[in-house]
């Protein structure tokens, strides 16, 4: 007894020490703010609407966002996986105004970072100010804008490498640490960013080890005609659309949980693993020829959850080749590295992820 | 409880392995009755046919079962069930709202599918139809003289009988100028031959000959026929006689042996036949001979 109560005194006394000090602060997790885990019965609600809330989705995004269909479904499939996307495109297509409006429609908390080469890590993660309270001052630890439900991180490619390495801790772990102390991110949460593929002057690419951890690569193109004509006419009347709010937090919290309970059969989880495997260049196959460096087992997860995710919002109860082959672009598009005579040809990695596909059923 | 799915499963493969059986089965028999035509014409012996399909059906069977994916093979005549059914029987022992829908609709969807699908009709149809013309092959060249179909040559039937003789296989193929060759064959030698009265005796020699003549008797072919049947001649003394006895007289000669008092038949005696002729009219010599027979009997009798 003697001795257990000797060292609860101790470690009593140990953390009024450091508390007196104010140098570490130890975050505490609030009990209010641990999600539980839904039940089945709000999954199997979820699970039966979800054809109706994709439906719901797309309609209502369409009225701010018009011909960017695939965009809009790769973009809610990285939601739906807990993931992150990386739009890439040239100006003024719609990449910032597709972000905002998918936070509206999903009543989530929306924040957005231009990135720019003097933008600091803190300006994102956050900073300890001092604060004066009752003649007393004290530390109090700022949130930055990266405490949200959906970071809008544009042009990311101008920030620098240390600014950007500050969103990986984020984007991986969900929690940032500043100082001594770890802060941990509210579900749901994910990055957006955004990079322009041209002016590259100026510029820091993001790095493989960052790339990576991007689920997505979407690229963003040109609308149609038909589009275009309809998008001038929208933007330039009297009345902007607005967008209403379609699915709650706790809904899309719901239909993350399904994606992982869709089944997969094993012939198409191997092709799925096929395609990425043969995105190495270690045979004589078309990796070889044409790449560098492959994709990483976080690729192979990567293609399986995705399209989990495809299945479910197409309505299948099970996950088809189709779905394997649609996600595999986004997939490996960034994930790949093409060998110097392909960049010489002008070989585009989407070519590349054709070949391998057929190579690989 | 056992998974419906894996249920219904194992009911296409029950049927599917039956289907197989049953072909392989046919297969057997063409390949029995492929090699047993050949092993005929080249007078090998049959019991080796035997070997092939034993040993083709068990183990095709077994290379085949192991090779057989039965959900490929249902998906491939029923293509909507294909990824559905593929995902539900992977994930067979998971239990979650989204694989007991996934069951149910492969369930309600496997109830279409039919175990006929799966037989290939044509081919087992055709198979059925090779064999019938094996078979019917096979039993014509067991048992139709070939030279009297095929325009074969004397000398090539003749090297396929020598073949036949060479391993102790009589293979039936005889020239038409050799009228004789296939009766002369049935015998092992000389002796048995004229034991069994396919020189001496019976009607159609070496096939249906009657019972077997007495000592030195019998009656030959004559090669001359009318309503009663075959005239026969005797042979008496190692000289042929030409006699004739006619089916119509009934009966049976009865000779006696040496030592007995006379030789007598119950029907008639050899002075009583009658032929076709008067016995007046039957050549001297011939009656000298029978006389000459039966004083050399007497005096061997004393």
């Amino acid at each position: 007894m003697k001795a257990g109560g000797s060292l609860w005194e101790s470690t009593q006394k140990a953390k009024k020490k450091t508390s007196d000090l104010g140098e570490i602060k130890e975050h505490t997790i609030d009990s209010k703010k641990i999600e539980k885990p839904p039940m089945e019965k709000d999954l199997e609600r979820t699970y039966s609407e979800i054809g109706k809330t994709y439906k719901g989705l797309l309609s209502e995004m369409g009225k701010t966002v018009l011909g960017q269909e695939e965009v809009m479904e790769n973009i809610l499939i990285a939601v739906f996986t807990k993931s992150h996307a990386l739009l890439e495109g040239f100006p003024g297509l719609g990449k910032t105004l597709i972000v905002k409006t998918l936070s509206d429609i999903m009543d989530l908390k929306f924040k957005r970072v231009q990135c720019t080469p003097d933008l600091m890590p803190s300006d994102i993660t956050g900073t300890y100010v001092v604060e004066e309270k009752e003649g007393k001052k004290s530390f109090r630890f700022e949130r930055g804008p990266v405490f949200t439900n959906i970071l809008l991180a544009d042009e990311i490619n101008r920030a620098t490498p240390k600014t950007q390495s500050a969103l990986l801790e984020a984007m991986q772990e969900r929690q940032v640490s500043v100082g001594t102390s770890t802060y941990p991110l509210d579900p749901p949460f994910f990055v957006l960013a955004t990079q322009n593929p041209i002016e590259m002057e100026g510029t820091y690419p993001l790095p493989e080890a960052q790339v990576d951890r991007f689920l997505l690569k979407i690229l963003v193109d040109y609308p149609g005609e038909e589009h275009e004509e309809k998008i001038m006419d929208l933007y330039s009347g009297e009345k902007t659309p607005e967008s209403r709010r379609v699915i709650s937090k706790n809904e899309l919290l719901n239909i993350q949980e399904l994606i992982r309970k869709m089944p997969i059969a094993a012939v198409i989880r191997k092709y799925a693993l096929n395609i990425v495997r043969n995105t190495r260049p270690m045979d004589n196959g078309i990796a070889s020829e044409f790449l560098d460096y492959g994709a990483s087992p976080r690729a192979s997860i990567g293609l399986v959850v995705a399209s989990k995710a495809r299945a479910l919002i197409k309505g299948r109860d099970y996950v088809s080749k189709e779905d394997i082959e649609a996600m595999a672009y986004p997939i490996l598009r960034h994930r790949i590295i093409l060998n110097f005579e392909s960049e010489r040809k002008g070989v585009k990695p989407d070519d590349v992820i054709e070949k391998i596909i057929k190579e690989s059923w | 409880m056992k998974n419906e799915i894996v249920t219904k499963i194992t009911e296409v493969d029950k049927a599917i392995s039956n289907i197989m059986v049953f072909t392989l089965l046919i297969n057997s028999v063409i390949l029995f009755l492929l090699f047993a035509t050949v092993f005929t014409l080249l007078g090998i012996d049959l019991r080796l046919v035997v070997i092939i399909p034993l040993l083709y059906l068990p183990f095709t069977l077994i290379w085949k079962k192991m090779r057989t994916d039965t959900i490929n093979v249902v998906t491939q005549e029923y293509p909507t069930l294909d990824e559905r059914l593929q995902t539900a029987y992977d994930n067979r022992d998971r239990d979650n709202f989204i694989m007991r829908r996934l069951n149910n609709d492969v369930s309600r969807r496997m109830d279409d599918v039919c175990c006929s699908s799966f037989t290939n009709t044509r081919r087992l149809t055709s198979r059925t139809v090779v064999a019938v013309v094996l078979a019917f092959i096979f039993l014509s060249v067991n048992f139709i003289n070939l030279s009297q179909i095929l325009p074969l040559g004397d000398e090539f039937l003749g090297e396929i009988n020598t073949l036949g003789e060479g391993i102790g296989i009589n293979i039936g193929l005889s020239s038409p100028s050799e009228p004789g060759a296939w009766e002369s064959s049935n015998y092992s030698n000389e002796e048995e031959q004229e034991r069994l009265g396919g020189k001496a005796g019976g009607q159609q020699p070496g096939i249906n000959e009657g019972p077997t003549p007495g000592q030195g008797g019998g009656t030959g072919y004559t090669g001359e026929q009318d309503i009663f049947g075959d005239p026969s001649s005797a042979k008496i003394g190692g000289e042929n006689v030409n006699i004739e006895i006619h089916p119509e007289y009934g009966g049976e000669i009865e000779i006696k042996d040496v030592g007995e008092d006379s030789l007598e038949s119950d029907e008639f005696s050899l002075s009583s036949v009658q032929g076709s002729k008067a016995p007046e009219e039957e050549p001297l010599k011939y009656e000298q001979i029978i006389k000459n027979y039966f004083e050399k009997l007497i005096e061997e009798s004393e």
